[in-house]
């Protein structure tokens, strides 16, 4: 053989070799080609460096979902309920017309308050930079951070978020919502964008799934207001047992229960305490780490529970149970019950507008339960006085429904409620309800399903 | 030396070809098919275990960060459960066809998983330090299992929504949230569709739920498949998110 050939032969082997090591450990790193034509539209700044092979990189991450973006062809203008036609061309048209650098920095310190990705729509000078938070965005889930950069882009457009009117961020001075999902803002194309991956038959099912959940949920969460056909209201169950759906005009008949039936386990106000105090654990544990063995008889026994600034309270059909951290040493008071017959527990605002925590019994009675030391310290039985004037006291806290705040006092009978003047209207003062589950969101089509 | 050299090369060709062909073989859902093998776990663990600190970094212990091959014999059982996440995250970053086939293939393996299994699989889930993508697919996997994952799912859903409240950036900690409270909702919707098998038992859980969770929008689904139990149309919860969704076909 000659060394021509010894030589070709060694090559050969180099080479296929190489090729084939390159090939499994390539596998898992991005492309050049597809990092260079990412960054032939976005150009990269800041602080962090590109690690093609390393998902944790928050620069990886971020080439991945804008790759995840590109994936997506336009879908073209489109009518329905749903249309919103901003990402028509493309997402990824849509995106690099709006965000020309991303700048992993954080020059203002905002990432410090925790946020994943901002930008200052309202600034000439600061069009098309997208600041990514790299800790908070590598915490994102994959469909999520893809989302989050289609969200912030929208900001370029003027759409800023405003305060909510109404859900679970109605109290909160932060401006945490969109006017509507047809005004197509940073959460209209959020939820757009979601609804696209969870229809994409060519993704991952789990993607899918993820995806179909979140779009569902800020359909209900995000925007003052509601998509579709759903409502803001409550259930409410009349003296024969109908349980109806009242969003604060009209009233929607649900189903009818039988004699044993009850939605009062479904109230909201029995909700649990945040738990923070160790002690509770223990209380809790039976419900909260196995489920299977110990919650059916929890569940019999525990009518609800309550929360003030100070104590967490447990109201069981023979007892209740107080946790009360300013007792010092043995916080746990627990006191037997052998002439009530307790009903329900449930926080409210109390005429001098701080909280109190109520007690009702089978008897249509009420009591304030006490929250001081000095009162909870050998509480006993006879020391809860109940008195019988239920009209003044809520049975329910206010719940929106519509424009309009609404309530039920212990008697059964419906108030509107006005925040602004702390005042009640009677509703219908002739009908009395049973309970209470609000608040929930509700539609026609769901009653029909 | 000739012969010595053409067996060099030959060598180089068959790992080239074995590189590229393992590329190729990825690059599609089905590779994921023989990863679990036998995953039923020892039994005497249950969910009153602290919860473990997540798939990934075992993952990366393990060895199994680089290119995961299919697995025939695990070596311990957990790592099976924890193999067989990997590869599915995997996938997450694929587009193609077949995800019909392999989720009922995946359906298959995840009924070999014993109880135990599965009850790890929902501590993975509700991890809040373990990698998001990795404990939806917790709860996807758990959401194969059908009945036997009941409990599972169950402690998925009940398990309390971590204090966000040292995020002061609002949408951050709603984005959090969010992130929190929809893993949850997937396993809520998944026993939605075990009422329409076992209704009676999944109305239990319901109430159990709406006595224990404390979060709204959960509560609110929640109340949706209950109600659709007690009306007699039990799946109404997995039927409105399919209607919402196939309403929204082009909405981009």
């Amino acid at each position: 053989m000659s060394r021509f050939n010894v030589i070709l032969q060694v090559l050969i082997f180099l080479g296929t070799l190489n090729c084939g090591l390159q090939a499994m450990a390539e596998e898992e790193c991005l492309s050049r080609s597809l990092v260079r034509e990412i960054r032939r539209d976005i150009k990269f700044k800041g602080d962090a460096e590109l690690d093609r092979c390393n998902p944790k990189n928050v620069v990886f991450q971020v080439v991945k979902a804008i790759q995840f973006i590109k994936g997506f062809k336009g879908a073209g203008s489109t009518t329905g309920p749903f249309a919103l036609n901003v990402l028509k061309d493309s997402p990824f048209e849509y995106f690099k017309k709006r965000v020309d650098t991303i700048v992993f920095a954080d020059p203002d310190g905002h990432c410090a308050s925790g946020a994943i990705a901002y930008v200052w729509g309202d600034l000439e000078q600061e069009r098309g930079r997208l600041y990514i938070c790299s800790e908070a965005f590598s915490r994102l889930s994959f469909v999520y951070r893809a989302s989050a950069l289609l969200h912030e882009a929208r900001h370029f457009d003027g759409f800023l978020h405003v305060r909510c009117v109404r859900g679970l961020f109605r109290f909160s001075t932060d401006e945490a919502c969109d006017r509507s999902y047809q005004e197509a803002g940073s959460y209209g194309v959020d939820v757009a964008f979601f609804l696209r991956v969870a229809q994409e038959p060519t993704m991952s099912p789990v993607l899918r799934r993820s995806a179909r959940m979140e779009a569902a949920r800020s359909l209900i969460m995000r925007f003052n207001s509601l998509p579709a056909d759903l409502k803001d209201g409550a259930f409410l169950t009349d003296e024969s047992k109908l349980v109806s759906f009242f969003d604060g005009k009209s009233f929607q008949t649900v189903l009818q229960l039988n004699k044993n039936q009850s939605l009062r386990y479904m109230d909201w106000q029995a909700e649990f305490p945040r738990i923070v105090e160790p002690g509770i654990e223990s209380e809790l544990s039976p419900g909260l780490t196995d489920p299977s063995r110990a919650d059916e008889s929890f569940r019999k026994s525990m009518i609800g529970s309550a929360r003030s600034e100070e104590n967490t309270y447990f109201l069981y059909d023979r007892r209740l149970v107080v946790w009360a951290p300013s007792i010092w040493g043995h916080p746990r008071v627990e006191v037997k019950f052998s002439q009530i017959k307790p009903l329900s527990i449930f926080e409210r605002i109390g005429d001098d507008g701080t909280p109190q925590v109520i007690m009702t019994d089978r008897d249509g009675r009420f009591t304030v339960l006490p929250k001081s030391v000095d009162q909870l310290w050998e509480l006993r039985e006879s020391d809860l006085r109940m008195e019988t004037n239920t009209a003044r006291i809520l049975k329910a806290q206010t719940w929106q429904t519509g424009d309009k705040d609404i309530t039920l006092k212990l008697d059964g009978s419906l108030f509107f409620f006005n925040r602004r003047s702390k005042s009640y209207t009677p509703l219908m003062p002739e009908k009395k309800y049973l309970d209470v589950v609000a608040p929930v969101v509700w539609s026609k089509s769901l009653q029909d399903l | 030396m000739s012969k010595a050299l053409k067996t060099f090369a030959v060598l180089g060709i068959v790992v080239a070809t074995l590189g590229l062909v393992k590329r190729l073989y990825t690059d599609t859902p089905q590779k994921a098919q023989d990863a679990v093998g036998d995953v039923k776990s020892a039994p005497g663990t249950n969910l009153k275990a602290p919860p473990s600190p997540g798939p990934t970094s075992h993952a990366r212990d393990n060895g199994l960060a680089g290119t995961p091959s299919p697995i025939t014999s695990p070596p311990q059982n957990t790592d099976a459960l924890k193999a067989l996440i990997f590869q599915e995250k995997e996938l997450l970053y694929r587009r193609g066809q077949g995800w019909e086939g392999h989720e009922a293939e995946l359906k298959h393996r995840v009924s070999q998983i014993s109880r135990s299994g599965l009850d790890s699989l929902a501590q993975m889930a509700v991890a809040e330090q373990a990698d998001p993508d990795e404990r939806n697919i917790c709860v996807y996997l758990l959401s194969l299992a059908g009945l036997q994952a009941r409990e599972a799912l169950n402690y998925v859903v009940k398990a309390r929504i971590p204090n966000f409240s040292r995020i002061t950036d609002v949408h951050a900690a709603t984005a959090k949230a969010d992130q929190e409270i929809s893993l949850r909702l997937s396993a809520l919707e998944a026993l939605d569709v075990l009422g329409m098998q076992n209704p009676q038992e999944i109305r239990q859980d319901l109430t159990s739920i709406l006595l224990v969770q404390n979060e709204n929008s959960i509560k609110n689904f929640a109340q949706i498949s209950l109600m659709g139990i007690m009306q007699g149309k039990p799946g109404k919860l997995s039927r409105w998110l399919n209607q919402l969704t196939a309403r929204t076909q082009e909405s981009l």
